[in-house]
């Protein structure tokens, strides 16, 4: 089976600011992503959970996957977000098999 | 104070309190007790659906009364005065550094939904009859504390431009508020015959929910205690002082407003209570240099709880000893 390497970027933030996480995904050419309820974790915070009706702390994780000049390009815009607001990246290469669905 | 006394009394072994304390405890002691996230916020969505409608429906039967006009005007008085209380008193008591004061305004400055629930439910069951228009009043107070808080970050020095028209929008359309104020709406246009049609549904069910709604908030108050608050005493203070001086202020204005005893315990109710859902989202997106980790923890851990079990009944006594 052929496979194509891409990018895969991973995004935790707070609830509030996942719209303008999207928008900067977009502004960089990606249009597919997936959102998921972070349930809790441990940060350098301490602690955290999703404290249910407190949207405020709410997590999210937004997974993409995109050729590599994209997920640089939002990268590079979202970092700038993370100069106020609390998140982390994780980026890795990935092998897909359907490369025009990203 | 002998009334005021058995009203504390009254309210502290009622059903929703108990869960209340239940909920804490379970917290406190680490229970695995939880209630599904998506059954939580349903629970939320209930109240306000059950508290707009009903206000709605009482609202089309009165009509715009004098009583209904002056409680807007004390209610809108009131977020905007608590924002600038809280804000100088956090300030000045707590040395809190002037964008998490600001947050802390925000909260002060907007309402807790459920302790309004609470209130009414408190008032109702102690023979008052406070207007259920008073959900309207409720929807009003949600934001502009919040706004004004926003004001007192943005004169601070450095302060970036906080208040866009995304963010406001963000503040205007929070879930909790279109809900709230839609169910209003429908109960206003539907009025006697909606009603009719819900009535199992927003009376039958209410007093159920909010005894589980509130066990899942005193789970959620103990978690904010214990995971990470960062709250001195000085602080704690602030906490217990800012509900008095709302409620006293609420006070104030209902005698000068000529505002019934009901209707007063409620909004002074309203004037103490701090905001959990609406202004934690606000402030994490206009002020996420405000400290969260003293902002949470001061509304949810400490403010509600002293209204749910002290300040209710508190309020609904002074109000009823002052106003004739």
């Amino acid at each position: 089976m052929k496979t194509h390497t891409l990018r895969k970027v991973e995004i935790i933030i707070e609830a509030p600011i996942l719209r303008q996480v999207e928008a900067l995904l977009a502004a960089s050419g990606i249009h597919v992503f997936t959102v998921l309820e972070a349930r809790e974790g441990r940060g350098i915070a301490g602690r955290w959970n999703d404290a249910h009706m407190v949207d405020g702390m709410d997590q999210r994780m937004v997974v993409a996957v995109a050729p590599p000049e994209s997920v640089a390009q939002a990268a590079e815009a979202i970092a700038q977000l993370f100069e106020r607001y609390p998140g982390v990246m994780f980026f890795s290469d990935v092998e897909v098999i359907r490369p025009e669905r990203f | 104070m002998e009334s005021i006394l058995t009203l504390a009394a009254a309210n502290l072994l009622s059903p929703p309190v108990l869960f209340f304390f239940l909920g804490a405890l379970a917290g406190f002691a680490r229970s695995d007790l939880s209630l599904p996230d998506a059954v939580a916020k349903g629970l939320s969505l209930y109240l306000l659906l059950a508290i707009g409608f009903k206000g709605g429906v009482a609202a089309q039967a009165h009509g715009l009364t004098p009583d209904f006009a002056r409680a807007i005007g004390l209610g809108l008085a009131l977020s905007l005065a608590m924002p600038l209380l809280a804000y100088g008193l956090v300030r000045a008591v707590a040395a809190v550094d002037r964008v998490t004061a600001a947050g802390i305004a925000a909260h002060y400055g907007s309402i807790s939904i459920v302790t309004f629930v609470a209130a009414m439910d408190f008032a109702e069951a102690s023979g008052l009859a406070p207007g259920r228009y008073l959900a309207a009043v409720a929807a009003i107070m949600e934001t502009p504390g919040i706004v004004a808080a926003l004001f007192l970050a943005a004169r601070g020095a450095g302060a970036g431009p906080r208040l866009s028209p995304h963010l406001l929008r963000d503040v205007f359309l929070n879930g909790s508020i279109v809900l709230l104020v839609g169910a209003f709406a429908i109960g206003l246009i539907t009025g006697d015959a909606g009603m009719k049609r819900l009535d199992l549904f927003v009376n039958g069910l209410f007093a159920g929910v909010l005894c589980l709604f509130l066990l899942e908030m005193g789970l959620v108050a103990a978690r904010r205690l214990t995971g990470g608050a960062q709250l001195r005493p000085a602080l704690v203070a602030c906490g217990l002082v800012l509900p008095l001086i709302g409620a006293a202020l609420g006070l104030g204005g209902a005698m000068l407003l000529q505002i019934g005893a009901a209707d007063a315990a409620v909004l002074m109710t309203l004037g103490a209570s701090a905001s959990y859902i609406a202004a934690p989202a606000a402030i994490r997106i206009a002020l996420p240099e405000a400290d969260p980790g003293v902002y949470l923890p001061l509304s949810i851990g400490v403010t509600f709880p002293f209204n749910i079990a002290i300040g209710v009944p508190l309020y609904a006594g002074v109000a009823v000893a002052m106003i004739p």
